[in-house]
């Protein structure tokens, strides 16, 4: 039976007057790549941040994993494997690239001071794998000859990829990913696509933000189209792409 | 000769506490602490005033160290969870509110004529010149206060309030409870401070609430830039040269043609001049590292 990982139902967001996010209703299944696209503009990144606990929702619900999660804060739905990456990358620019790596396992002992001074064996072990763990996935971004350098002397390409990496650290069930392939070339662009098929299918959802018309329609599943606020069209990619009111958005004329 | 250079030490090294304790909640999880003295304060008073009353000299500094992180804990529930220039504004509000409550609540704290008469710990037993113990003491807690921020700071969570320096929206995305960690950094940070305060207390051994001017603070700050950010050791060398240069003009007085008032404006021009030239030449503070002020964000 095919389960809905997660559930976004009627959520609105007002900023001042400004409707925003305007009755948007979907459902992403579990194991599956959802694209999410639309024209600038037309609320997706809003829906990114009241889905992932940035924003407060106005109005709506949302589900994961059968369970209501809008008001958990973000760092709690995180916990409960719902991670996202940003459209404007975020590299924590004074930290190594590494270190930015470290950071993405979850509750680590080592994040608590009453174990770093009472169990430090148990401390350095953990480190120790996640140090390892850290290099198997700088290792698959291409991202190892820079380990050591600082994050924020990376590239936009470099960045996008080092914020995925991190976030997958973290073991989610769930990746929101904000356009994640702007700024990568073409050739990683569609090794990150293998990828990310490749992680579907050990069991991970996707649910992706992407300009990209040939990369999002080769490696969702399903597409919505997000217009002035809402979800007006959801279904296979083909089908999608070749809506006249997709059309539309992304030829102009509208 | 000696005399001199350990009393000028002892203000060494009490402000390089002080200053380490900033350099936690700035340097390394990126708060911006303006009321760092009212933490200081808190301490130096906390430690006279139960020692007075009649507890032991260790437990009333106990006292003081709780008491500065309690205040640190009452000042960053509200503000933690806001953008960083709240935090600010309220804690510079906050050790002024500090400063004079100590001024004018007189049945307490005698108000601005200040406390005098309290233990220093081992004072009675110490056969030599108590400068040389406070001496011992101060560096030594400064040692250990280094060795134990060094190894958080090099941990895990160390690591987690560097993520919320730099950006502490992706320590969200990363499952970190920012708010908690924030907190915990400026109540470690005010309860050094409060220990400071105490030290300061037992070096002057008479405490009024001039002693706590928002001037303090800052004083702090320039340690911790002039050492460079995020650098403890840093830190020490900034109290270091800041302290002793401040302290060192001060036994000179005497020989050069200028009225104390002026000496004084003349110190701060020049610690002024000297920030100036540091962040021309070498903006990362003297300990600090160049790449990471080239970094794009």
């Amino acid at each position: 039976m095919v389960q809905e990982i997660l559930k976004v139902r009627d959520v609105k967001k007002y900023f001042g007057g400004v409707m925003a996010v305007d009755g948007a209703s979907f459902s992403v299944e579990e194991q599956t790549i959802k694209g999410l696209i639309g024209a600038n503009g037309a609320g997706k990144t809003t829906l990114f941040n009241l889905i992932t606990g940035y924003y407060k929702l106005d109005s709506g619900k949302i589900f994961f994993k059968g369970e209501r999660v809008e008001q958990l804060p973000t760092f709690k739905k995180a916990r409960i494997g719902m991670v996202r990456t940003f459209q404007l990358t975020k590299a924590l620019s004074r930290m190594t690239v590494l270190e930015n790596l470290l950071l993405g396992p979850k509750m680590q002992s080592g994040e608590h001071i009453h174990n770093i001074f009472l169990r430090p064996k148990i401390v350095a072990d953990e480190e120790a794998r996640i140090v390892e763990k850290g290099i198997e996935t700088l290792e698959f971004f291409d991202l190892m000859h820079m380990k050591d350098d600082y994050a924020g002397a990376l590239s936009g390409g470099q960045k996008r990829l080092l914020e995925m990496a991190r976030a997958l650290m973290t073991d989610p069930k769930m990746l929101l990913l904000d356009e994640p392939f702007a700024g990568v070339n073409p050739t990683l662009a569609w090794k990150l696509v293998g990828r990310i098929k490749e992680l579907k299918e050990r069991g991970m959802t996707f649910l992706i933000i992407e300009h990209d018309m040939p990369l999002i329609t080769d490696i969702s599943d399903t597409i919505s189209f997000m217009n002035h606020g809402r979800i007006i069209l959801e279904g296979p990619p083909e089908d999608v792409r070749q809506d006249p009111r997709v059309l539309d958005a992304y030829l102009g004329g509208g | 000769m000696i005399d001199y250079l350990v009393a000028i030490s002892i203000i060494v090294g009490i402000y390089a506490i002080f200053a380490i304790g900033l350099n936690l909640e700035w340097g390394f999880t990126g708060l911006i602490n303006f009321g760092h003295v009212g933490f200081l304060a808190i301490g130096a008073y906390t430690t006279v005033l139960m020692n007075q009353s009649g507890a032991p000299i260790w437990l009333s500094m106990a006292s003081g160290v709780v008491l500065a992180a309690f205040f640190g804990l009452l000042v960053g529930i509200p503000t933690l969870r806001l953008r960083e220039d709240y935090l600010a504004i309220v804690t510079i509000g906050f050790s002024e509110i500090v400063r004079l409550f100590l001024l004018n609540e007189e049945w307490l704290t005698r108000g601005p004529m200040g406390l005098f008469g309290f233990d220093r710990p081992f004072e009675a037993v110490i056969p030599f010149d108590y400068n040389y113990f406070l001496f011992i003491l101060v560096f030594g807690s400064l040692a250990v206060i280094y060795l134990l921020l060094e190894k958080l700071v090099h941990s895990p969570w160390g690591r987690v309030l560097k993520s919320i320096r730099e950006d502490e929206d992706v320590a969200s995305a990363l499952g970190k409870d920012v708010f908690r960690y924030k907190i915990q950094a400026l109540m470690i940070g005010s309860a050094i401070a409060g220990l400071a305060g105490a030290f300061l207390a037992f070096n002057l051994q008479y405490i009024n609430p001039r002693n706590f001017i928002p001037m303090e603070t800052f004083y702090a700050w320039i340690i911790v830039v002039l050492g460079g950010s995020a650098r403890n050791k840093g830190t020490i060398l900034g109290a270091i040269i800041v302290q002793s240069f401040y302290t060192g003009t001060r036994y000179i007085q005497d020989y050069v043609p200028l009225a104390s008032h002026q000496m004084a404006a003349l110190r701060v021009m020049v610690i002024g001049v000297l920030l100036v030239l540091l962040m021309m030449y070498k903006p990362q503070g003297l300990l600090g590292k160049k790449e990471e002020l080239t970094l794009g964000q």
